[in-house]
């Protein structure tokens, strides 16, 4: 939808904006349930999401400057209600400095034998590699939804600080914290894949065969 | 992981700059990043471009938020005219408007008596009991209060008169408020923090979570 017509419809009002949002909704439903799907792992909750964003887009479009296409502005707002869908489905448990990642790397890779990951042979290394950050990155979603889902976005979309904070609703501080427990988090959760791919550092001979 | 080695690493993330390639924290951003990029992003989503069902779900849905007029119930002898009117959809216009104009009036008013309530409540009541300090794990700290509103707006607004730029939050289950405190800290600061039981962080960032008590 062409970001002028979308104004002239919100100083409108009335028939206009019953327009608009079929037109919003013929543009942008798919992009946006394809991502709500992608957060929420669930798509009855990721279509009331989406319809929910449009909603809020013609609450807020007085605010909407016209100085940036229209689609980022709606991602956003998208974003920000995944955000807060992710968070009231589990409270966050910061991780410590202190915690030992020896024992959580142990931890995850007796994870790993339980599910029985093939072990890689040294042809098919690079795909077990890639299997392994599948299956290793699931678990982070499943785990850490909303850490797993901003560092998908900061990769990208690559997301400054200024606006993951505005995602989150909290200061250039706390984000930094944040972020710093989407490290720590995804170290213990990546673990087994990160033990392939410094195997593969210290023993590239084997990977290239 | 100092704070530095993680700005590494998420700029890396971010496929931002390249300084500091063989740092530990870039190597690792790098390689995370191919991984990600490397994962299949489009989820198959087979969505019909229009869906008369999902887009009157959707005018269904504004009308209650009070988006289009139709959300007002004029009365059956309006409703046929509604109904053919090639108005209809309409920004509340008319009567409609008049009676959504007394409708808010109601409500101010309503809110008012609450409000004036609530403050007389607040101003005889003993104040909450004070909070107790539950626990700090991970530079978060937790307050425990049979009031958690009360001690987030008490906090909030005595930091703010100290000049701290506080923001409040609020989640399922419990309340907080995050504040990137000035450094040094000053001692007004400091004593506010101390009244409320909450160690002075080291590095600035003030991260308190704030939930309700559960006994007496």
């Amino acid at each position: 939808m062409d970001r002028f017509a979308f104004m002239r419809a919100c100083r409108e009002g009335g028939v206009a904006i019953e327009q608009a949002l079929r037109t919003l909704d013929q543009c942008y439903c798919r992009i946006l349930l394809t991502e709500a799907i992608r957060g929420l792992h669930d798509s009855d909750a990721a279509a009331d999401l989406v319809q929910e964003t449009f909603i809020k887009v013609w609450q807020r479009c007085a605010t909407f400057q016209g100085d940036s296409e229209l689609l980022p502005w709606i991602r956003s707002i998208l974003r920000h209600g995944l955000i807060d869908r992710l968070r009231a489905r589990a409270r966050e448990v910061p991780l410590d400095d202190e915690q030992d990642p020896d024992l959580e790397v142990g931890a995850r890779i007796a994870d790993l034998s339980r599910e029985q990951i093939p072990t890689p042979d040294v042809q098919a290394r690079r795909r077990q590699q890639d299997e392994c950050f599948r299956l290793c990155w699931e678990r982070f979603q499943r785990t850490a939804p909303a850490h797993a889902l901003v560092m998908s976005w900061i990769v990208e979309d690559g997301l400054t600080n200024e606006e993951i904070a505005q995602l989150l609703g909290r200061t250039p501080g706390a984000t930094r914290e944040f972020i710093s427990q989407c490290r720590k988090r995804a170290r213990i959760h990546l673990a087994e894949w990160r033990q392939l791919v410094a195997d593969d550092a210290e023993n590239p001979a084997a990977a290239d065969v | 992981m100092t704070e530095d080695d993680d700005s590494l690493w998420f700029e890396t993330l971010a496929g931002r700059g390249s300084a500091n390639g063989s740092h530990p924290a870039a190597i690792e951003a790098r390689a995370l990043r191919t991984a990600i990029l490397s994962q299949p992003r489009d989820i198959a989503v087979s969505v019909p471009l229009q869906d008369p069902r999902r887009e009157a779900s959707l005018l269904e849905r504004a009308r209650r938020e009070g988006l289009l007029v139709d959300s007002l119930d004029l009365g059956p002898a309006t409703r046929h005219l509604r109904a053919s009117s090639p108005l209809r959809g309409h920004y509340a216009t008319g009567r409609a408007l008049r009676n959504r104009t007394r409708v808010r009036y109601g409500l101010a008013a309503v809110a008012a008596v609450v409000f004036v309530g609530t403050a007389f409540v607040t101003l005889v009541r003993p104040p909450p009991h004070a909070p107790t300090l539950r626990g700090s794990s991970g530079g978060i700290v937790r307050l425990e209060t049979s009031d958690p509103r009360s001690l987030q707006r008490e906090l909030l607004s005595e930091l703010n008169s100290a000049g701290v730029s506080a923001t409040p939050y609020e989640r399922l289950g419990g309340r907080g408020v995050d504040a990137d405190l000035p450094q040094p800290v000053p001692e007004n600061v400091r004593a506010i923090l101390a009244r409320h039981h909450i160690k002075t962080p080291a590095d600035g960032v003030l991260r308190v979570e704030i939930v309700e008590s559960r006994g007496p």
